[in-house]
């Protein structure tokens, strides 16, 4: 049931930036981390990310 | 940290080999119990099994996950009590989150809930994991799915030994470690 499409671009992100398996799943904790504290993207209603706002996030994450 | 060559099977492999295969190396997750059941990015279900640990990023210092997690990706995953459908699967690519919500609320029930079997479908590649208060979760791959045009696997187990079982998309399984770069 989880939505391809956001999933996909999510692998694409963790090659783009050669994430380990383990930051590319840490990284979608993240995502969710951030819609929840109101750092949502402007995609949908849903607060879900456009591409250039997920790669924005990617480098936040690996910015610590 | 040692890296394990990633393995694949072809579909020539004899499917009762790749069942034993995959069922010796997910068997040890069986006793564990499921303590967290999450929705991460793209709406994918993920339980998280066994001792409860930090995550490394420092961008997640109060979030703990499970020494074993599954991930369902996008494969449809149906709960059941007993007899009784909680969950189906579902009927539309395109759920809806009015559609989600209660999903979502209902699947929370297999927090506390202790893994008590697994099977693994080798013809599907599916996977059916019962739990105590005879819950049964299933995962049903779209096999129809045109894996050549997908980089998605049907799911995916982290264990505590830091490696990676993943299996498909199409008639493919790896295991490989959690540390190996895209």
């Amino acid at each position: 049931m989880g939505k391809k499409r956001d999933i996909q671009q999510i692998e694409a992100i963790a090659r783009m930036f050669h994430f380990s398996a383990s930051q590319r799943e840490e990284f979608g904790e993240f995502l969710e981390q951030e819609k929840a504290d109101q750092h949502r993207g402007t995609l949908n209603a849903r607060g879900d990310f456009t591409w250039q706002e997920l790669v924005k996030k990617a480098q936040e994450f690996l910015n610590e | 940290m040692v890296t394990t060559p990633i393995v694949k099977t072809y579909p020539s492999i004899n499917p009762q080999d790749l069942q034993n295969i995959i069922l010796a190396i997910i068997q040890p997750m069986v006793g564990e119990t499921c303590h967290t059941v999450k929705f991460s990015y793209g709406d994918e279900l993920r339980l998280e099994l066994g001792e409860m640990l930090s995550c490394q990023s420092a961008k997640l210092q109060n979030v703990v996950k499970g020494s074993w997690r599954l991930g369902a990706r996008a494969t449809p995953w149906q709960l059941k009590q007993d007899h009784q459908i909680l969950v189906p699967f579902p009927s539309s690519d395109d759920l809806q989150e009015h559609d989600l919500n209660p999903m979502k609320q209902t699947v929370n029930c297999l927090e506390g809930q202790a893994l008590i079997e697994v099977e693994f479908i080798p013809h599907s590649l599916g996977l059916i994991l019962h739990f105590t208060g005879n819950y049964q979760l299933s995962l049903r791959p779209d096999l129809s799915d045109n894996y050549e045009d997908s980089d998605l696997a049907y799911w995916e187990l982290f264990m505590p030994t830091e490696q990676l079982l993943s299996v498909g998309p199409g008639y493919f399984w790896s295991c490989r470690s959690i540390h190996e770069r895209y």
